[in-house]
């Protein structure tokens, strides 16, 4: 029996690394956009599949932190012909890199209720750090469940498409799409039971 | 020369029908290089020559998919003129020349995108639809190619090749209208709008002399 319980504390630690509070990503609303010139307008799209993994105590932030993957070939602009063009080859090579991703390594307190997570944004072959300010909104008790708790996140940041190899900047050149994305990521979560 | 008068007549017409299959193809393979889709502006070069070729091998199958059409209508004056054996030939060999339009068609309109495949969503019904529709194509045609071989009663292989042929060139049109950006512009519009009801008055005059025994 000492020996279960003890295997059992010892797999709890291993499954949880950040061992702070996790959050379960409510994916059905919460959301990955983006918004990038081209030529005068704002193209706005956002990428339907993504997972994330959340561990966020505002009172413990050593333990916790962000890890989000995002599957490139779910984008969507509103235009098929342009969504393809975006996964091939002159864009994200989506068969090639099918998956973008950022990985905290620290979170830090602001100002009020915002936050700096800083860590890994992986996209194809580049990785390189970044601090992505976000706003915590707290916790309250879900309307349609009072035992679930409800967090959220919201985060506004921009990232260079070309940094990251995400075209060569030929369409940039020309005059037609733009090397700034604005990125925009609102999360909803439930309290891991 | 009044012997002859309804003989001439029927070359003159077999004439006009040629001078209108030669345009309606010719239009077709034209047709992507003078009124352009907003996705050849992404393109240079080879990816630009794959993706205008690729649309026009498919305008160019719908085309042809009409004249299939025309070839079968069993019009005296054209079987005046050919004789019912070459038009059925020319079926032959324009299905064909169809199916081989039919595979060129999606290698090079995928291989200007670097042969990226779309994701299995609803939203992309238009080209599922065309991928629905080549198989169906090479199927139908292969079974009329090799029917025999394949030990194909001709019944079953006459009824399916009746009913399977009108929904092919509806779904053809219908995939044309809706995948690409130039049936937009208006002259591309019409262009096909002639020709689906070409077909369609074809396929209705077939039908109606079918069941009425004439």
């Amino acid at each position: 029996m000492k020996r279960f319980i003890s295997v059992l504390i010892v797999s709890l630690f291993i499954s949880s690394p950040a061992w702070g509070k996790e959050w379960t990503l409510d994916t059905n609303h919460s959301l990955v956009q983006f918004g990038i010139k081209h030529i005068f307008s704002t193209v706005s799209g956002s990428f339907s599949d993504f997972e994330g993994r959340i561990f966020f105590d505002p009172e413990n932030l050593g333990k916790s932190s962000f890890d989000f993957t995002v599957q490139v070939k779910s984008i969507d602009t509103g235009n098929t012909k342009r969504d393809n063009h975006l996964r091939s080859k002159d864009f994200f090579e989506a068969a090639t890199w099918p998956t973008m991703t950022f990985k905290s390594a620290k979170i830090t307190r602001g100002q009020g209720n915002t936050y700096v997570a800083t860590g890994t944004m992986t996209l194809k072959k580049t990785a390189k750090t970044m601090a992505i300010p976000f706003v915590y909104h707290g916790t309250a008790p879900s309307p349609f469940n009072k035992k679930q708790v409800v967090t959220g996140f919201d985060t506004e940041f921009d990232l260079d498409r070309l940094d990251f190899g995400v075209g060569n900047g030929k369409f940039h050149k020309m005059g037609v799409v733009g090397r700034g994305v604005r990125v925009k990521i609102s999360i909803e979560a439930l309290d891991t039971p | 020369m009044n012997k002859n008068g309804p003989k001439n007549r029927g070359h003159g017409f077999a004439m006009v029908i040629l001078t209108l299959v030669s345009a309606g193809l010719l239009s077709g393979v034209l047709l992507p290089f003078f009124f352009e889709s907003q996705s050849l502006y992404y393109k240079f070069g080879m990816e630009k020559a794959m993706l205008q070729w690729g649309k026009a091998a498919g305008f160019m199958a719908v085309t042809l998919m009409v004249v299939q059409v025309v070839l079968v209508s069993r019009f005296s004056f054209l079987v005046t003129s050919f004789s019912l054996a070459r038009l059925l030939s020319l079926h032959k060999y324009t299905g064909v020349l169809i199916c081989l339009l039919v595979m060129v068609h999606p290698f090079l309109i995928l291989g200007a995108d670097g042969f990226v495949f779309f994701p299995l969503e609803l939203r992309y019904w238009s080209e599922f639809t065309g991928v629905f529709l080549a198989f169906s194509i090479l199927i139908v045609a292969g079974l009329s190619l090799w029917r025999r071989a394949l030990k194909f009663p001709v019944r079953s292989w006459l009824r399916l090749h009746r009913l399977a042929t009108p929904a092919i060139v509806v779904l053809a049109l219908v995939h044309a209208r809706t995948v690409s950006e130039t049936f937009d512009h208006v002259l591309p519009g019409i262009w096909l709008g002639i020709i689906a009801i070409i077909a369609l008055v074809l396929f209705a005059r077939i039908y109606f002399k079918r069941f009425s025994g004439n």
